[in-house]
């Protein structure tokens, strides 16, 4: 039988099996291929994916380097390397490895996005915005590019930017839920939970084997229930530190004019809200929730 | 019958079966199907038994010197042109003529054939002479196969207990498809195909080979390495190509098993050949004529929010039928079925067993019946006294370990929860009210 048949059909199985989410079922097929030839890179390369799937990244990354030595791609292999390091928050491998694939692929527009969001979780925020703004002008419709941008207008708190960011992905994305999942994200950061949690509901039902998604739809319904009504008002009245600042103002105001019983009672109920909105409410919340489904667990 | 496709039926049933995965090694090696003969001396070596090695080896030994001959003979084949037994024309593949459907196309012939099909119209004469080269063996990896029929016919009274499922898919299915003269009187449409669906483990593959049993019809187990060819436009061409086949065996069942893989959601895959597949799908399935072709279609999966739902439109699979974790009797017969191959002794009360495996799935108490066997095992090998699997063993084992269905059950709990308007998982909500 033709080996390099046979390893063409293989990896066209292992390749849909990859373009459909299967990626434990391709296994087998990767070790029909690996029996064929032990350092076939496109397999090894894959092979190393299926282990940052299941979290061992210590493996995925050994399995780069093999499909590195035999001639895979670097922009793939050393992306996927500081991956591994970050999922093990070790952020100065991370580093090293993008500049490695930079490297080797200067004009790589998703190691460049993928980079400046290490730079951004590690709170380098000027060269986190030079490498995006490099990237951007690579390849602006990049998925890895627009899911910096995303992840950036979103720690940067600037509306403006995430609505540009959340447009590009509906213009350029593929993937519907993610794009969902942004939406949902967009309207939650917004203060919009009903919309919110619309767009969460949606993505769930479309995996709904994935947590993150029910925590996700879990998360709007907390913010949403009726238990949080004051919390949201203060959020409609411009936030915590606005309305501690009003009522601070009023205490000094009541002191000022001598009328303490006034003054006690307001400093107390306020004590009392305190404590409702971020101890009573939650604990109820839960005792409510959870006693009624024991299946969120 | 068939060997590799018995030894494939014991391999199915038992994965660790190591005497199965050797003895399907040594025909594959007859038929020097080189690749398929590795892979399976691999896994009769992990039984990690000297004499299994000693075995293998011999047969490896004997893979390598076939392997080179069968090279030699290629090479010949090169040289001196075809053997006109060897050759095929491309006619006789794509009407499905071709004796030995399971054959080999090599690579090189394999691109001619593609090409040609796109030169077919314009030089059709020429393309009809077309000869292909074909390598003899290799059942597996193949172009144009289906899968192998089953040696022994599984019938409905081989599944226990479920009897309200069973009575579902009598009426749903088996009546329509054994007389469909009456349903079209009535202007009732009897086609569209059946998704199987439940939680993993739980008898869904077992029941679609019963269903063929029951309706008296050749059974075609499809798998996606059968269908996925690198070169553009030949994995969907072998999609079409596999209804034909079991068109032309008719009455047949077209088992999609896993239908999720190759049925995947549009909206979750950007893939293109994933796309024009479930397109191939879609058009193959709807233009089954229920009343002429005999032809049924059923699919299974774990994961029914993830099959397009393209596909569960009427016309299609149409008809979802849930698959629950067996009930007590099915338990029962679950036990009996695994544990009568094994040495076992004193009583075994298959009552109490099946009592204390609530919401175990099939694979979860097959599970179980190999890890009393493993304890007995290394008690004999520590005490040196042989004896059989007993009761306390089995329960041992249950006490220890849980059932692996509730996750499934959650998920379609909380979906439940979410959403249901389209009642698509009122079986699963029937099921979670009065079980749970
Ligand atoms: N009702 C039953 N009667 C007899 N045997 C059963 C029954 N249900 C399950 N089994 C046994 O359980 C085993 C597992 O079943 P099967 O492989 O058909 O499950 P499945 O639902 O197809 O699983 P998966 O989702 O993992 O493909 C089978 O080998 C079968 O022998
Ligand atoms: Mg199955």
């Amino acid at each position: 039988m033709d080996v390099t048949a046979f390893i063409d059909r293989e990896l066209a199985v292992v390749d849909y099996l990859f373009s459909v989410d299967k990626y434990e079922e391709a296994v087998p097929h990767l070790q029909n291929i690996l029996q064929q030839n032990p350092v076939h890179p496109q397999a090894l390369f894959f092979l190393a994916l299926v282990y940052y799937g299941r979290e061992q990244f210590e493996e995925t990354r050994r399995l780069c380097v093999d499909a590195l030595v035999n001639g895979f791609d670097k922009e793939g292999a050393y992306g996927v390397i500081a991956a591994a390091y970050e999922k093990e928050y070790r952020y100065p491998a991370a580093e090293e490895a993008y500049l490695q694939g930079l490297q080797a692929n200067p004009n790589s527009a998703v190691l460049h996005a993928d980079y400046a969001r290490l730079m951004m979780v590690t709170g380098f925020w000027d060269k986190a915005r030079a490498l995006l703004n490099k990237a951007m002008e690579l390849e602006p419709t990049n998925q890895n590019v627009i899911n910096a941008m995303i992840d950036f207008s979103f720690a940067e708190m600037d509306e403006k930017k995430q609505r540009e960011a959340i447009q590009s992905l509906m213009e350029n994305g593929s993937d519907e839920i993610k794009k969902i999942v942004k939406l949902s994200l967009y309207h939650h950061f917004k203060g919009d939970y009903k919309q919110a949690r619309e767009y969460a509901v949606q993505a769930f039902l479309m995996d709904p084997a994935n947590r993150n998604l029910l925590a996700l739809v879990e998360g709007c319904d907390y913010a949403l229930h009726p238990l949080f009504l004051p919390r949201r008002l203060i959020g409609k009245l411009g936030g915590g530190a606005v309305v501690f600042l009003a009522i601070f103002t009023v205490l000094v105001l009541l002191a000022a004019l001598n009328l303490d019983v006034i003054l006690a009672i307001v400093f107390y109920s306020f004590v009392a809200l305190v404590l409702y909105n971020w101890m009573v409410a939650p604990v109820l919340y839960h005792l409510i929730v959870r006693g009624k489904d024991p299946w969120t667990k | 019958m068939d060997k590799i496709a018995i030894f494939k039926m014991m391999l199915e049933k038992d994965k660790e079966n190591y005497e199965a995965w050797f003895l399907l090694a040594e025909e594959y090696r007859q038929r020097d199907s080189l690749a398929d003969a590795l892979f399976a001396y691999a896994k009769a070596l992990e039984k990690n038994d000297p004499k299994m090695r000693e075995m293998v080896i011999r047969g490896l030994r004997a893979l390598t010197e076939g392997g080179n001959k069968q090279e030699t003979a290629e090479g010949q084949a090169d040289v001196h042109g075809l053997e006109p037994e060897q050759a095929v024309s491309l006619e006789d593949i794509t009407q499905g003529s071709c004796e030995d459907i399971g054959a080999v196309i090599l690579p090189s012939a394999e691109m001619q054939l593609s090409r040609e099909d796109e030169g077919l119209n314009k030089d059709k004469e020429e393309s009809k002479k077309a000869k292909i080269r074909v390598l003899e063996g290799g059942k597996k990896h193949n172009v144009v196969s289906i899968g192998d029929y089953l040696p022994e016919r599984v019938t409905f009274a081989d599944v226990g207990g479920l009897h309200e499922l069973k009575k579902t898919i009598e009426m749903k299915i088996i009546k329509p498809f054994q007389s469909p003269g009456l349903f079209s009187k009535f202007q009732k449409k009897s086609g569209g195909g059946i998704l199987l669906y439940g939680p993993p483990g739980c008898g869904k593959t077992f029941i679609a080979q019963a269903m063929a049993g029951e309706v008296g019809a050749n059974f075609f187990p499809v798998h996606i390495s059968e269908i996925l060819n690198p070169y553009f436009g030949v994995s969907e061409k072998n999609l079409h190509h596999i209804f034909e086949t079991a068109r032309a065996s008719r009455p047949a069942v077209l088992f999609f098993d896993e239908i999720d893989t190759l049925g995947y959601s549009r909206l979750k895959s950007g893939s293109d050949l994933m796309r024009s597949l479930v397109d191939t799908l879609l058009t193959e399935m709807q233009s089954i004529n229920m009343n002429t072709d005999k032809l049924l279609v059923i699919g299974a999966t774990n994961m029914p929010w993830d099959v397009d739902p393209a596909l569960k439109r009427p016309g299609r699979f149409d008809k979802m039928i849930f698959v629950p974790p067996p009930d007590k009797e099915a338990r029962k017969r679950i036990f009996q079925l695994k544990l009568g191959k094994r040495p076992v002794a004193g009583l075994v009360d298959l009552e109490v067993l099946a009592e204390k495996t609530v919401h175990y799935s099939g694979a979860d108490i097959e599970n179980i019946v190999e890890l009393a066997a493993e304890r007995v095992i290394d008690s004999i090998m520590e005490t040196g006294v042989e004896r059989g699997i007993t009761m306390a063993d089995l329960l041992e084992v249950i006490a220890e370990t849980k059932p692996s269905t509730l996750e499934w059950i959650s998920i379609v709990k909380n979906y439940v929860k979410y959403a249901n308007q389209s009642g698509l998982y009122n079986e699963v909500a029937d099921y979670i009210r009065k079980y749970l």
